[in-house]
């Protein structure tokens, strides 16, 4: 039996680590937060999510191996911003 | 249906740099010689023709146009100006990502507000630290090119360098590597694997090892970088450990032709107008990506009925049988389709990079399952993968069998076959 890989393949398992990322202050986390764009803004998460969504729909648009960033149109260069897991 | 939305320009053959591992000059492949030295502008106008077309019927709205060589900056200024006034000119309508590659050692303040002004992204290829850099990054005269390169870097900061591009070098110590990338300031960058596969070891691999079930020497130097770059609160992007931390979080629909699952959406344009897969095959043997097609006489859609084309687009669902057991294999896509190749089987192998990519692939899901709070864990439906377990696994009989006829077409690349 082949196992599972991938951390999150459903909603729950998505929220459940969405959450994680948002809520700690752990210097362990800190990377995987930077890149699914931070903890969440204690003032206005829906704004900060709408942005990193906006964000994240160009971040592989094309290939991108051939270069040395992915090119997201628009955005600075750093792809550290897309909603981590949808 | 193929949806191709990058295309790589070749515009210029040939390069002021003659680097020791380059697949074009110093691999076996001695096509360059028989291209024009640099592209027409009649050429590119033929290509936005026929790009057009192809965008109008199958409703493409968006295509990166990469600059490439040999070395792009080798061509006139004007030469950049005129080629987007053509595309912009011959299909307004679309939206456009102009991006060039190029070793950097001509990049001055006139070139960086040229490409501004025209709104081309910049990549420079570096190869680490001076010492390692100019090993390999040499002049036809054997020369480093490092410090023409360090200076195009600094100088970028006020434009628009997008990134680096490093080869993997596993004998650069990573915490040089590392101390290195600080220096220069850089804030993106992209790493990728030498080309090479199992008749062709890239350069760093001992041969003699290569059986051995431990033998990790790329994921070894990719943990020692990961493990540096987590611990830097200001790190720059790095592409490849993004993508796979993503990747292995869940998030679909990403990747490339290195790693992932997606499509390889990308097109070569030589410089005489030939329509090609990308280059980088032609390490595996010459000629493997030579058709008849041109820009000047046929339809992009024509690479399309191409068997390498077909093979390439689709590379990450035509894997071997190992792959498609693989606990990793929605992560790895059996990796970058030159890299599994072997006159023995054509391409009916794993990448040669396999083990590599299931250390690196383990190591990373096992760190941040490591790194999430216990209770989140706990509601997950996840165990962590255990290289061993993995390794052992491609010993025993798989549950699922490959596809007879994917089999024999990865088989049908063998040299021999078509020569
Ligand atoms: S890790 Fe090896 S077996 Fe697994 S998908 Fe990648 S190349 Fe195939």
């Amino acid at each position: 039996m082949k196992k599972n890989s991938k951390i999150t393949s459903n909603l729950k398992s998505k929220e459940v680590v969405n959450k994680a990322l948002s809520n700690s202050n752990e210097d362990q986390l800190d990377l995987y937060q930077a890149i699914f764009g931070g903890k969440a803004s204690a003032n206005c998460p829906v704004v900060a999510v709408s942005a990193k969504a906006s964000r994240a729909s160009g971040y592989d648009k094309i290939d991108t191996f051939l270069q040395a960033a992915p090119m997201d149109p628009g955005a600075p260069a750093s792809p550290a911003s897309d909603s981590p897991l949808g | 249906m193929y949806s191709v939305t990058s295309f790589v320009l070749k515009i210029v053959s040939r390069c002021n740099l003659n680097c020791s591992y380059c697949y074009m000059y110093n691999m076996g492949d001695q096509t360059y010689l028989k291209q024009p030295k640099f592209m027409s502008l009649e050429t590119v106008q033929a290509f936005a023709d026929k790009l057009k077309s192809y965008c109008n019927s199958t409703g493409i709205d968006f295509v990166q146009i990469i600059f490439h060589g040999g070395e792009p900056l080798l061509a006139k200024p004007a030469y950049f100006e005129k080629c987007v006034a053509i595309f912009k000119t011959t299909i307004p309508e679309i939206e456009y990502v102009f991006t060039i590659q190029t070793n950097g050692v001509t990049l001055d303040d006139n070139w960086y507000q040229l490409l501004q002004k025209l709104n081309i992204s910049i990549g420079i290829s570096i190869d680490g630290p001076e010492k390692y850099h100019d090993e390999y990054r040499v002049f036809h005269n054997g020369k480093g090119s490092y410090t023409q390169v360090a200076k195009a870097i600094q100088l970028g900061k006020k434009y628009n360098l997008r990134g680096l591009l490093l080869v993997v070098n596993i004998n650069i110590p990573i915490e040089e590597l590392y101390a290195e990338m600080k220096k220069l300031d850089v804030n993106s960058l992209n790493l990728l694997l030498p080309d090479g596969h199992y008749d062709q070891a890239p350069f760093g691999l001992d041969v003699n090892r290569w059986n051995d079930k431990n033998y990790t020497p790329y994921a070894d130097w990719f943990i020692g970088l990961y493990k540096i770059w987590k611990q830097d609160k200001e790190r720059p992007s790095i592409y490849f450990f993004e993508t796979l931390v993503k990747m292995i979080m869940g998030q679909e629909g990403i990747g490339n032709q290195l790693i992932g699952r997606r499509t390889n959406g990308v097109v070569v344009l030589e410089s005489d107008g030939s329509v090609e897969v990308v280059d980088s095959l032609r390490a595996c043997f010459e000629g493997i990506t030579r058709n008849e097609i041109n820009v000047n006489t046929h339809q992009l859609e024509d690479l399309f009925e191409n068997d390498t084309f077909q093979l390439y687009y689709r590379a990450h669902d035509n894997v071997c049988e190992q792959c498609l057991n693989c606990p990793v294999y929605d992560i790895c896509g059996g990796g970058f389709l030159g890299h599994r190749y072997s006159d023995e089987n054509g391409f009916d192998n794993p990448t040669m990079y396999c083990q590599d990519m299931v250390r690196l692939i383990t190591f990373i899901q096992n760190d941040i399952l490591a790194s999430l709070p216990a209770e989140s864990v706990a509601q997950l439906d996840i165990e962590p993968l255990v290289y061993k377990e993995i390794i052992n696994s491609f010993d025993e009989e798989n549950d699922i069998k490959i596809d007879p006829e994917v089999q024999q077409t990865l088989v049908s690349f063998k040299k021999e076959l078509q020569a």
